[in-house]
């Protein structure tokens, strides 16, 4: 059955339509968990805070279960989901500069919007950074094509890297994710409590 | 301590996900059931024939993909106007899918006669590629009927004289204004009509936009 755009269940044109609704739910879920504090995002780096880990290894880790048992019983079919190709020196060198801009800022760019959506002025400022680099780096893109297209490996699944079986797979992730929720519990547990 | 909500789901996702490690590989690979096929190979509605292409090509329909599947070498020496080259022996390769994630053009192969067409089409048939027709009787019958097309005897209904002038009309458009077809004049078609693959615009559709972050 799905994924309903490519399978023509729905048609492309709603594709927009779309993604403006489900960025609404996903904008409110964000403010609603208090991502949109810049507090709460850096408190990861600075050990007081999981919030942020916790929240994105539990969608993921539901995401990753119920889309394996969608595509088993046939309601999706995994193998039509398009995935970004892997870029490695890319990868590396721009979620450097991402954390570094993330642990200044205290926003990354979807908690940044939702910022200034309630009116945070430094989320303003980021947000404006934030286009003022798209623009750069898209202006500027063919100096950097050769970094960027390093090591470029393609479609790449880590199951098909490690030849391991895709439900395997999903198994150790959730128990990592389980193991960091028990591990940052702990070393919040021992952190100096941040008010804020 | 952890508060038991928290211990509970933890145990409900730890055991689905164990369960995963048990289901089989799912193989999502598209393929035509043999039944399909076979049923597919008993109508006639994947040809298209001579005078039906012919239309298309007169209208310049803008859908319209010639496919040639024969040889390099063939298709060089003589091939249908606007026709690209797709050997069989290439049909799977990457290069030419954009082609076929289109389900809005229409593709017709071709061959010498339709044998080889035929062995394409039921190649890109298995992957489900629905909108790819082949020319009935190939290209012998399009230079019998658009080339060589002889005058119906005089007894002969309208509908074949009708045919006739049409194809005596196709023949003027493909080969010139003197509608006369000189085998030894093949190489002027020749020389225009083999085109190098054309790049069309094609938005690949593995390319959507890409993710976000959050």
């Amino acid at each position: 059955m799905g994924p309903l755009i490519p399978q023509g269940v729905i048609d492309g044109g709603w594709s927009f339509v779309i993604a403006l609704l489900v960025g609404v739910c996903f904008g409110l879920i964000l403010e609603a968990s208090g991502f949109s504090s810049s507090r709460k995002i850096v408190g990861l780096f600075y050990g007081y805070d999981f919030t942020v880990l916790r929240v994105f290894f539990t969608a993921t880790i539901t995401a990753m279960v119920g889309l394996l048992y969608f595509n088993y019983l046939g309601w999706i079919d995994l193998s039509m989901i398009y995935f970004p190709p892997t870029y490695v020196l890319a990868a590396i060198i721009g979620g450097l500069i991402m954390g570094l801009g993330f642990i200044m800022g205290g926003f990354c760019p979807g908690t940044g919007i939702c910022a200034v959506a309630i009116g945070k002025l430094d989320a303003l400022a980021y947000v404006f950074g934030l286009y003022l680099g798209i623009f750069f780096f898209s202006e500027t893109f063919s100096w950097f094509e050769g970094l960027y297209t390093k090591y470029a490996l393609g479609q790449v699944r880590i199951t098909e890297t490690l030849g391991i079986s895709t439900g395997l797979f999903a198994f150790g992730f959730v128990a990592i994710a389980l193991v960091a929720f028990v591990v940052t519990a702990w070393i919040q547990r021992r952190v100096k409590p941040v008010v804020y | 301590m952890p508060s038991r909500n928290y211990i509970i789901s933890a145990a409900i996702i730890l055991l689905l996900a164990a369960g995963l490690i048990f289901l089989p590989e799912k193989n999502n690979k598209k393929e035509l059931a043999p039944e399909e096929l076979l049923q597919e190979l008993q109508n006639d509605k994947r040809f298209v024939s001579v005078d039906q292409l012919a239309v298309l090509m007169i209208e310049e329909d803008p859908t319209l993909v010639l496919v040639d599947v024969r040889d390099p070498g063939s298709f060089v020496e003589y091939s249908l106007p606007g026709a690209i080259n797709i050997p069989v022996e290439n049909m799977l390769e990457e290069d030419y899918q954009q082609y076929f994630d289109r389900a809005e053009l229409q593709i017709v192969f071709y061959s010498n006669s339709h044998i080889l067409a035929e062995q394409a089409w039921m190649i890109k048939k298995r992957q489900e590629v629905n909108n790819i027709r082949i020319l009935k009787g190939g290209l012998n019958q399009w230079t019998k009927d658009i080339l060589l097309a002889e005058a119906p005897p005089e007894t002969a209904p309208k509908e074949a004289f009708d045919r006739y002038n049409f194809l005596m009309g196709a023949r003027k458009y493909f080969v010139g204004a003197s509608g006369a077809f000189d085998p030894a004049a093949q190489g002027d078609i020749v020389e225009t009509a083999p085109k190098k693959v054309p790049k069309i615009p094609v938005k690949v559709k593995k390319e959507k936009e890409l993710e976000g972050c959050f």
